[in-house]
């Protein structure tokens, strides 16, 4: 098990958010929960070796730039990546990566 | 010849965004609402307006509640010579806000929507100087203070390319911003036989011009339409946003006619950060349809402002 922390940070106001995470089993939505109309994040424990596969969704108004952020309470380790809401559909975004973690 | 008035107002806007808008008139009557923690100082009317906010999510769906808590210090043209000689130095309001908001799911694959409904309560202070020419000497300046209240329900949101926002309002409020302080001289001392002078100015509102608090019903309604979204959304794009707005406003003061004062802008917003503006233009037409017969055509009753907004930190 890991234990990780997504942070979402938007430039501008991130309207909804959602990540999936893989695990060996099966492909869970975690829902991420604002703390500001900008920051959004969530907890969550799941049993992973050392990749990491994701699909970030966002909601926001177009045009809107983001960064978010998936630490490994465990290791500290970190993943970072950034995307841009409205491309290639209206107010949404939608980023997947698998990567070391 | 046509005469416009024309004015400026500035937004400075420290951390996040407040429960004020920058699509607004010059009046800072708007339809949008954005929120967050924040500081904004309105020149044009020369406000100052602080908010806090509290927004959570409603466990597993995708509806929001929002608390809200807003103060402002305001002031009229020429406020700090009114106020400065003894009480309170300001007016102000205090106001709660509760919204209910939703947006499309994160994971959809249409495009995402969000609105958030609200009502919002407010109440405040308004202190002003007065003099009235037909009492004695002693009596002929002297101060009021009124208490007002406002309550506003709303919406705004946005889909596809366009931003929105509307609201109705309730308020009660005196004609005190459209009236113009006078300056008045009084003579304090006479020294030498009479061969010196000394004055004291001040300014004060002529009460028999004064209407006292008036129930009034406003509405605006405002829509912006990003004109380049296609651009402005590719990944690394630094190019502004551009939005064309139409700003709907009425206003009904007790029993005297409703006037109706609608607007159009262009603004240009922030890259990457599109619901945040940082210049552009309105026109406003006051009194459309002239309810007032004024003497003057719509166009020479129109205002022009400009906008400049700017934010420091992130």
């Amino acid at each position: 098990m890991a234990s990780l922390k997504i942070e979402l940070t938007g430039d501008g106001i991130i309207d909804n958010a959602a990540i999936y995470l893989e695990d060996p089993e099966e492909s869970i939505e975690y829902k991420l929960n604002p703390t500001s109309d900008t920051k959004w994040e969530t907890e969550i424990n799941l049993p992973i070796q050392n990749e990491l596969d994701y699909s970030l969704y966002v909601v926001a108004f177009s045009g809107t730039h983001f960064d978010c952020r998936i630490t490994n309470m465990d290791s500290n380790k970190t993943i970072e990546f950034e995307g841009k809401t409205g491309h290639p559909i209206k107010n949404r975004a939608h980023i997947s990566g698998s990567q070391n973690i | 010849m046509k005469r416009l008035f024309t004015s400026f107002y500035c937004f400075l806007s420290i951390a996040a965004i407040g429960q004020t808008s920058i699509f607004q008139d010059a009046k800072g009557e708007s339809g949008f609402k954005f929120f967050g923690s924040a500081i904004t100082i309105n020149a044009k009317a020369e406000s100052i307006n602080a908010a806090l906010d509290c927004f959570r999510r409603n466990p597993s769906t995708n509806k929001f509640d929002r608390w809200g808590v807003n103060l402002e210090v305001a002031s009229n043209e020429g406020l700090a010579n009114i106020k400065s000689e003894k009480g309170l130095l300001f007016d102000g309001s205090v106001g709660i806000y509760r919204g209910w908001k939703e947006s499309a799911p994160a994971a959809g694959t249409g495009a995402g929507w969000t609105y958030e409904r609200f009502i919002s309560v407010n109440t405040g202070l308004d202190q002003n100087k007065f003099f009235n020419a037909g009492l004695p000497k002693k009596d002929m300046l002297f101060n009021k203070s009124d208490f007002t209240w406002k309550v506003e329900l709303g919406q705004f949101g946005y889909f596809g390319n366009l931003l929105y926002g509307f609201s109705g309002s309730f308020k009660s409020q005196s004609n005190i911003g459209d009236l113009q302080p006078k300056s008045i001289r009084l003579l304090e001392y006479q020294l030498y036989n009479d061969s010196t002078l000394i004055y004291s100015d001040k300014k004060a509102y002529d009460e028999t011009k004064f209407t006292g608090n008036q129930h009034v019903f406003s509405i605006n309604a405002d829509g912006a339409l990003l004109l380049n979204q296609q651009v402005i959304s590719l990944p690394g794009s630094t190019v502004p946003p551009m939005y064309a707005a139409v700003h709907l406003r009425y206003q009904k003061i007790e029993d005297i006619d409703g006037q109706f004062n609608p607007g159009v802008g262009f603004y240009i917003g922030r890259p990457k950060n599109p619901r945040v503006i940082i210049g552009g233009f309105n026109i406003q037409f006051l009194d459309l349809f002239n309810t007032e017969d004024k003497q003057t055509n719509a166009w020479k009753r129109a205002s022009i402002n400009i906008v400049a907004g700017f934010k420091l930190g992130n």
